[in-house]
């Protein structure tokens, strides 16, 4: 009876080991697919902004009207 | 058939087995080479593919006008490099990639490819910037590497360049911010993987700093100096204008016929000059304020020049104005008056008043480069005499506008700031009363004098021109003088406090027939920008 629990029991940590590293192993490939679409994502809107900054500079910049 | 004997069957397994050893053996020799000899060298390598340091570049603070317009903005770009090793197609046809997402590439760097025919030549690089958009479409041909660089950008072009330029270098490490760190483990392709061995030290952006600058006033301080130069045939022009009450700088121009290589220097704080006639309302205040005259002081002696040793004063035009009240001391810009006036004051009153204007000392301005004139020690009758009307001690442009803007903020001195970096302090100099009598004297000097013709009617102005001999050798020549012109518009709560000065101009040596009409001109305009 007792080898039968024993046998129940390992096998019961074998199957949740299992299944808890196939869980947080997809978790963490997606969570870390998410990391680098957010990553490029972030870089391509870093380089808007300034596109944008550069835009709006030049365009309402005065230096260049010759008077007032 | 003939039976094996024991002895030829043991000999052939010794073989088999002493052959098995040696192959043993020979795999311990290489496991002692790989993992011993060179394991070291090979888990260095094996790191540096497996992680990546990246530096993080913050991003850069703006300097921003007072109307919060960025003055200068980060600008990145691309710089192109070939590796011959690595190219799987002919470098005509990467050029003709190239050419059509760049056109004109090909012959901006004729040159460079030259040398890069060369076949013993593997690595080059371009100086052709390019964006974000051309380095994607380029960057998946094989042998064409990028490096990422960053430039500043300043859309107002040159308009307060010296001073954008001068204040980067002042709060570099403010603007800069701190570069940071990554350290991460990448994948077979490059991609960081988060894991916890991944380290990071975030990069800190730069501040932002908003100027108290206005693009429009400096616009036109610098359009109507570098007229001038060309008006009054002057060596250079300068020009401040600031708030009164906050000690705000609004605008701060200059001008040279010859550019000064130095981009960053900025005349109004490291050029140093005599003030001449525009000292002489700060001495008159300070004989006021000391109880030294009264404001009923009468000039009896004004009638003929005065001769203090071997040293004759007299006055610019040579004109004497008998029984001259203090309204026509300043009027007449008399030296003469002026020099009795201090002499009733005394050295110790005087040079207690030069201190609290803050005539000795830096005006602390948020600028590298400011210069200063240390006072002399020994104070003779005749040196006295010629500090009243601002000769025989130097001060800059900024020095001299804080001391005559204490004026114009009803007597309190405050300090000069340019960013919102500095709380500007205020020191009480002249009591009430005497700004009082002051703005009537100033005001009555600019309505009666010929620079009124310069000015629309609606326009109070209290101000005082000034004609500086420049001492050459220890001597004061006629051929080379700084004319100017300081005051404040309106006399009550003015709006700004302006300091023209035109070094050298050749077509009238007098401040108040070239600086006048420069101050004159700006602040026929400036009521409709301020």
């Amino acid at each position: 009876m007792s080898n039968r629990i024993l046998l129940a029991i390992a096998l019961g940590l074998f199957c949740f080991q299992l299944a808890f590293s196939l869980y947080y192993s997809g978790k963490i490939v997606t969570d870390n697919q998410i990391y680098t679409e957010l990553n490029k994502k972030y870089t391509n809107l870093k380089y808007e902004n300034e596109k944008l900054e550069i835009e709006y500079a030049q365009k309402n910049a005065i230096n260049r009207i010759e008077s007032f | 058939m003939p039976k094996k004997t024991p002895s030829i069957e043991s000999s052939r397994s010794k073989t088999i087995l002493i052959t098995i050893y040696l192959c043993f053996v020979f795999i311990l020799a290489k496991l002692f080479y790989w993992q011993i000899i060179k394991g070291q060298e090979l888990r260095d390598k094996a790191t540096s593919q497996l992680y990546r340091l990246e530096t993080l570049i913050p991003k850069q603070g703006h300097l921003l006008s007072s109307d919060s317009f960025p003055l200068s903005l980060d600008y990145t770009y691309f710089i192109l490099s070939f590796y011959k090793p690595n190219f799987k197609i002919e470098l005509p046809q990467i050029l003709a990639e190239i050419e059509k997402i760049k056109p004109g590439f090909i012959i901006e760097n004729t040159k460079v490819l030259e040398i890069f025919n060369n076949p013993a030549q593997k690595w080059v690089e371009f100086k052709t910037e390019f964006n974000r958009e051309e380095m994607q479409a380029l960057s998946k041909i094989s042998g064409l590497d990028f490096t990422l660089k960053q430039a500043r950008f300043y859309p107002e072009d040159d308009l307060a360049k010296n001073i954008i330029i001068n204040l980067e270098r002042y709060y570099r490490r403010k603007i800069s911010g701190r570069i940071g760190f990554s350290r991460s483990i990448v994948d077979g392709v490059g991609s960081n993987l988060l894991t916890r061995k991944n380290w990071q030290k975030n990069e800190i952006d730069g501040e932002d700093i908003q100027l108290s600058l206005n693009r429009k006033v400096q616009l036109l301080a610098e359009t109507t100096i570098k007229k001038s130069i060309q008006t009054y045939d002057a060596d250079s022009a300068s020009v401040i204008i600031i708030k009164p009450q906050s000690g705000e700088i609004l605008a701060m121009a200059s001008s040279e016929a010859s550019p000064s290589a130095l981009i960053s220097k900025i005349p109004g704080i490291s050029d140093l000059f005599e003030p001449g006639s525009i000292f002489k309302p700060l001495t008159m205040a300070s004989a006021l304020d000391s109880g030294s005259i009264n404001g009923d002081f009468i000039c009896q002696k004004c009638n003929q020049p005065r001769v203090i040793g071997k040293y004759t004063i007299n006055n610019w035009d040579e004109q004497f104005h008998p029984d001259s009240t203090l309204k026509d001391i300043i009027k007449n810009s008399d030296n003469i008056g002026m020099s009795y006036i201090i002499e009733r004051m005394g050295q110790k009153i005087f040079l207690d008043y030069f201190h609290r204007l803050k005539l000795d000392q830096k005006t602390g301005i948020e600028l590298s480069g400011e210069s200063i004139s240390p006072l002399k020690t020994y104070w003779s009758e005749i040196d006295l005499a010629t500090a009243a009307f601002g000769q025989g001690f130097a001060v800059n442009q900024l020095q001299m506008i804080e001391a005559f803007n204490t004026l114009a903020n009803r007597g309190e001195i405050v300090t000069l700031h340019l960013t919102n970096q500095k709380k500007a302090e205020y020191t009480r100099v002249f009591s009430e009363d005497t700004i009082q009598k002051m703005n009537q004297i100033l005001k009555y000097a600019v309505e009666n004098s010929p620079v009124s013709k310069l000015k629309e009617k609606d326009l109070e102005v209290c101000a005082k021109s000034g004609t500086a001999q420049v001492a050459i050798s220890g001597q004061y020549t006629d051929s080379n003088t700084v004319g100017s012109y300081i005051g404040y518009s309106p006399c009550e709560n003015p709006k700004y406090t302006m300091i023209v000065t035109i070094n050298n101009p050749r077509s009238s040596q007098w401040g108040s027939s070239t600086a006048a009409p420069v101050w004159f001109e700006i602040a026929q305009n400036l009521e409709f920008l301020l």
